[in-house]
């Protein structure tokens, strides 16, 4: 807008109220002059659209969830009941706050009693998600120290083991795949590779083919070179049947005799896995 | 012998400023000194005098720029996720006092936040697979 003083007059002709419209009384500030629209957020803090609640419906029998039970529950549970539990608060702080406006100092009836209990189940599912948090670290380190012996038996266990073609072996491997890779069963669309999920690429993909290699007259194909050997390979099922698919596929790959450097096997897996993602889709 | 230049930290202006009886001129103390309690805990941001500003670090979520306008920066600015299903979840802030709360053992380990403990039930998992414990009374659930 404009600012200068050969504008002004201007600029106040044009906010002058025309003649034609008409004068009405005034509308008085009554509360009985507002209304408010029945999905207000701020609705969430009160109970049932009331001022306050009486005495007799903050009276409570119950106690606070214990650690213990809040152990058992899951990341998506303790999120929910998290938000639950604020927004009582919410409303008894605000309830809280008038009794004390008025003078009512302690407050009466259950409030400060509900709304402490209430704390006390905050303050545990924060102790509940401290303990994950510490444990999941101190679990990473310890992984860091034993976690390839692990891997080490369990790939004993895997060779020696007399049928894997089984649904139990099955589901074991990609347990596996996601409790220590962080593999997941179906790939999200904005799925990003790392470090960790290219290493049980190679590991499952060696798995398998040192399993079946023998079986199916492939050993001739050892060593495998590189990820995309393994990629195909841990695709593949962890049948004899896919493993010789996977065979077959690497036999075709290495007459192009490319191999792909460590650098670039992050990039590389991204890409197979985009691939298989618009593949699925356009299925 | 001349003493190292460490031992010559009175002499310095801000030395001199962080004495306890150094007052400033309305009378109060530079601020954390007290002469008397431990004086070696952190304040909190209602302690101090009219000098000591602590904050929150919750402000600074973006930079004037040459014009003096403020540039959020959104990737500093709080979030609150709010769990997507609300309005069907069906746990209360409060359990029933008659529930018996389960008792948890760590047998085997120093705690629950133990590394070997989870890392052992990560190879549990793996071998079986979730089990579903029971839930009775006498039952000693590890956590």
């Amino acid at each position: 807008m404009s600012r200068h003083f050969h504008t002004t007059a201007l600029v106040a002709a044009r906010k002058r109220i025309p003649p034609t419209v008409k004068l009405r009384p005034p509308i008085l500030p009554t509360i009985n002059n507002i209304t408010v629209k029945e999905d207000h957020p701020l609705w969430q803090f009160f109970h049932d659209k009331k001022f306050v609640r009486d005495q007799s419906e903050v009276a409570f029998t119950g106690r606070a969830w214990s650690v213990q039970e809040l152990r058992r529950k899951s990341w998506e549970d303790l999120h929910g009941l998290w938000h639950v539990c604020l927004k009582e608060r919410n409303k008894l702080e605000r309830e809280i706050h008038i009794f004390r406006q008025q003078g009512d100092n302690p407050v009466g009836g259950d409030y400060q009693k509900l709304n402490e209990e209430i704390h006390k189940s905050m303050w545990r599912i924060k102790q509940v998600l401290t303990e994950r948090d510490h444990a999941l670290k101190n679990a990473q380190k310890e992984f860091k120290v034993n976690g390839d012996q692990y891997l080490q038996e369990f790939r004993e266990k895997y060779l020696t083991a007399e049928n894997v073609e089984t649904d139990e072996w099955y589901d074991k491997l990609e347990r596996l795949q996601q409790a220590i890779f962080g593999i997941p069963e179906l790939l999200d669309a904005d799925f990003k590779v790392d470090l960790r999920f290219v290493e049980g690429v190679k590991y499952i993909g060696q798995l398998k083919f040192d399993r079946f290699a023998e079986q199916i007259g492939r050993t001739e194909l050892a060593p495998l070179r590189d990820v995309a050997e393994l990629y195909t390979l841990f695709e593949e099922s962890a049948s004899a049947e896919g493993v010789a698919e996977a065979c077959a596929k690497i036999e075709e790959y290495r007459e192009n005799d490319i191999v792909i450097p460590a650098s670039k096997e992050v990039k590389v897996v991204q890409g197979f896995v985009e691939d298989k993602l618009e593949s699925l889709e356009a299925e | 012998m001349r003493s190292t230049n460490v031992l010559h930290f009175q002499e310095t202006q801000s030395a001199l400023l962080r004495r306890p009886w150094k007052t400033y001129r309305d009378g109060t103390l530079f601020y954390g000194m007290t002469k008397t309690g431990n004086k070696r805990v952190p304040l909190t941001t209602k302690q101090g005098n009219k000098n000591f500003y602590k904050g929150t670090r919750s402000s600074g979520i973006g930079r004037l720029n040459k014009w003096g306008t403020y540039n959020i920066d959104y990737q500093r600015v709080r979030t609150f996720v709010a769990p997507s299903n609300l309005a069907d979840f069906n746990l209360k802030p409060l359990v029933s006092s008659n529930a018996v709360i389960p008792k948890n053992t760590f047998d085997g380990y120093s705690s629950v936040t133990d590394g070997k403990f989870l890392f052992d039930k990560v190879k549990e998992y793996i071998e079986t697979g979730e089990v579903k414990h029971p839930r009775t009374e006498d039952y000693i659930e590890r956590a």
